[in-house]
């Protein structure tokens, strides 16, 4: 923005983080129980020779799926992190941290333990996703109401993982009543796994993420704006009532989306923001939203090959590999929060 | 003329009314500082002036147009507004900060075109902060940070210019910076200047209008040398009548209102030992001193009783001998060290006469003076 040096980091982060993702998402293809190697995967993926090999129902039946899950799941909620510390002007927030993400999972384990399904089969991608959008947003207007009255980073800590015991302490009278089979998937889905998608849920996730992740550039402007508080942008001609409402929608329906498919993954949106911010060196969002939702990507896709191999033949919950990761940063952001202000 | 008029204006948060009642207009291209003691409404008032806080009843009017009938983005090139919350902002440099300031004149992804980028600059250089253009926001002090963000008020290119409390936090020098800009705005650029001010004395010097704030009204506004003549703005703080001197804008310490130390005339050392003793505790006065004479004001600023002559005039037999009864009734008597001339022969006629009745009068030496009070004190 204000030097050609700066301009010239900024594009260069992101022209990288585009070619890692390209990269990491053929070797992640390739690496499994069988060894497919990179050539063979491009191949596989791009030509019309393949259609049949071995390689290539592996590719596509097995392997695919879970690459497109873990890239658009891990740019969603490193989306909806950044958009969640915008709106909150809290570094830690975070659709996991605040209990957004225990509250999607509530109202999806109403749908699958519950049998609360209007008529609809459970089955059905989009019902499960329209649920799981209906938890977030609840828990996040409840949030958001105690935000209101409470400044303090840490108070808003404390708020967010009191309404996820709240919400699991929910789930574990749900799962009380439930038969074991439906006990079972829910189990599975709750560990946090980019994994278990299905095709038709691969389609709506990507179909959702593509739309917000247009929409986000949207508002970047706005979001600018917002970095001085609530009432410069005001002075400044943003509708800033406006801005919150979309900034809500937009991060619940990320979480929604994410967490109806592929479980609750812990901190993949607080982690990924900070570290574009370390990187790029810049607040405007402009250049943050791209390239968080690049690195969010990457993030997930590396997060996921690592839960899938370091134990192999058994398989680790993605939630346990980026926690791993988020929780030294909450720790280091919030000791250095306390040291500024407080 | 006026380009701000406040009509039958109420001010103050969800429904409960702060100030009922207020007429006032802003005076195009002048400068007008908002006066009042803590919790009087300052702020609440300047807050519905920039539309941040809905009016409990009447209408702001800019140009003649009802505030409520711009649209946000149509207000935001008409006014700006420079608040005191603390802004935090990480990796985000003085000049992005300055240039968020654009944002009501660029286009839909806010990009800055190279007129921008100069106007910016301009801006900056206009609040004397253009060395902090490359600097980050959050590693500079308290007095720069506020001028960057003045800056980023006059990027967005406003008639009207509204800041709260611009000067708090900020050292002396500062607060002569941040005043002298805004002054230059006002009679350079032509801007509308409205702030409130928690420096009476800084206020009387560089604003064009006072607004006085007190008690839920509005008990005075106007020029500021009608107000700073009227005297009314010692009484706005409770401070005792004289104890503000705006004139000279001075505000000085209430001295102890025991009969203590006179000194009659004046010289250059006589202000710092009137203070130094003031400090002490001691009860002070003076004469016969001229109207013009600096220590006359601050005498009297301080409580103590001081006899007068209009300036440049002898020192007639009346006024000697009003000195004269007042004097007997101070513990010690000093004498300053003044040459002897027409208008002074006076006050050494009377240092002779009050030696004739029988008291001691000192040179008016701190260490002689302060033996002198010790040992009468015992």
């Amino acid at each position: 923005m204000e030097n050609q040096h700066h301009i010239n980091r900024i594009a260069l982060v992101l022209i990288l983080a585009a070619v890692l993702l390209a990269v990491s998402s053929v070797l992640a293809i390739g690496i499994g129980s069988v060894y497919i190697p990179p050539d063979k995967v491009v191949e596989a993926l791009f030509s019309k020779d393949a259609v049949g090999s071995t390689e290539y129902i592996i590719v596509t039946n097995m392997r695919l799926t879970r690459v497109i899950a873990s890239i658009f799941g891990g740019g969603a909620l490193a989306l909806s992190g950044l958009l969640l510390q915008i709106l909150f002007q809290n570094p830690i927030a975070d659709p996991y941290v605040l209990g957004i993400s225990s509250g999607a999972r509530l109202f999806v384990g109403l749908v699958m333990l519950g049998g609360l399904t209007f008529g609809f089969s459970t089955t059905n991608p989009w019902f499960l996703f329209l649920g799981s959008l209906a938890g977030a947003l609840a828990v996040m207007v409840i949030v958001l109401l105690f935000a209101m009255r409470m400044h303090s980073v840490v108070t808003l800590l404390i708020v967010g993982t009191m309404l996820g015991y709240l919400c699991s302490a929910m789930v574990n009278l749900l799962v009380a009543f439930s038969d074991d089979n439906a006990i079972a998937d829910f189990t599975r889905w709750g560990m946090g796994s980019f994994g278990l998608m299905t095709w038709s849920q691969i389609q709506v996730l990507v179909v959702v993420c593509a739309v917000i992740f247009v929409l986000s550039f949207l508002l970047t402007k706005s979001l600018n704006s917002l970095m001085l508080g609530e009432s410069y942008a005001r002075t400044m001609g943003v509708n800033t009532r406006r801005l919150r409402m979309l900034m809500i929608l937009f991060s619940g329906v990320l979480t929604g989306v994410v967490t109806a498919f592929a479980g609750p993954v812990a901190f993949i949106g607080m982690s990924v923001p900070h570290i574009c911010r370390l990187l790029l060196r810049t607040e405007d969002a402009r250049f943050l939203v791209p390239a968080v939702i690049l690195t969010g990507g990457v993030f997930g896709l590396v997060c996921d090959l690592i839960a899938r191999t370091v134990a192999s033949p058994s398989e680790l919950a993605v939630g346990t590999i980026t926690s791993f990761v988020g929780v030294p940063i909450v720790l280091f952001l919030l000791v250095k929060k306390n040291k500024v202000s407080v | 003329m006026s380009q701000v008029v406040l009509r039958n204006l109420a001010v103050g948060y969800g429904g409960h009314p702060v100030l009922n009642n207020v007429n006032i207009q802003l005076m195009k291209g002048r400068f007008t500082c908002i006066l009042g003691p803590n919790g009087s409404g300052k702020t609440t008032l300047l807050k519905t002036l920039a539309h941040l806080l809905p009016a409990l009843g009447g209408v702001v009017e800019i140009d003649g147009r009802d505030l409520t009938q711009f649209t946000s983005a149509q207000l935001a090139r008409e006014m700006s507004v420079v608040l005191t919350e603390r802004v935090q902002l990480e990796n985000t440099t003085c000049f992005e900060v300055a240039a968020m300031g654009r944002a009501p004149h660029t286009g839909f992804f806010g990009v800055l075109t190279n007129e921008d980028k100069k106007f910016v600059l301009d801006c900056l250089e206009k609040c004397s902060a253009l060395y902090l253009k490359d600097k980050l926001f959050h590693q500079i002090s308290e007095g720069e940070k506020q001028k960057v963000l003045i800056a980023r008020g006059l990027a967005q290119d406003p008639h009207v210019f509204i800041l709260d409390e611009p000067t708090s936090h900020l050292d002396i020098k500062y607060k002569l910076e941040v005043l002298s800009t805004l002054k230059k705005l006002c009679t350079q650029e032509g801007k509308t200047v409205v702030c409130t001010l928690h420096e009476p004395e800084l206020a009387a010097k560089c604003s064009d209008y006072l607004i006085l704030v007190r008690d839920g009204e509005i008990p005075r506004w106007g020029p500021t040398q009608e107000l700073v003549e009227g005297g009314e703005i010692s009484q706005l703080y409770g401070l005792k009548p004289n104890q503000l001197d705006l004139h000279i804008g001075s505000v000085e310490f209430c001295a102890s209102c025991q009969k203590d130390f006179f000194l009659i005339g004046s010289d250059a050392r006589s202000v710092s030992l009137m203070r130094t003793l003031a400090n002490q505790g001691v009860g002070v006065g003076a004469g016969v001193l001229h109207e013009n004479d600096f220590l006359c004001r601050m005498v009297r600023s301080m409580g103590g009783q001081v006899v007068t002559v209009p300036s440049y005039t002898p020192i007639d037999c009346a006024k000697q001998q009003e000195a004269l009864d007042l004097a007997l009734e101070y513990r010690c008597i000093a004498l300053a060290d003044f040459p002897d001339c027409e208008i002074t022969r006076g006050n050494l006629e009377l240092a002779q006469k009050l030696r004739q009745l029988g008291r001691e009068v000192f040179p008016a030496d701190l260490s002689r003076v302060e033996t002198a009070l010790a040992k009468d004190g015992k």
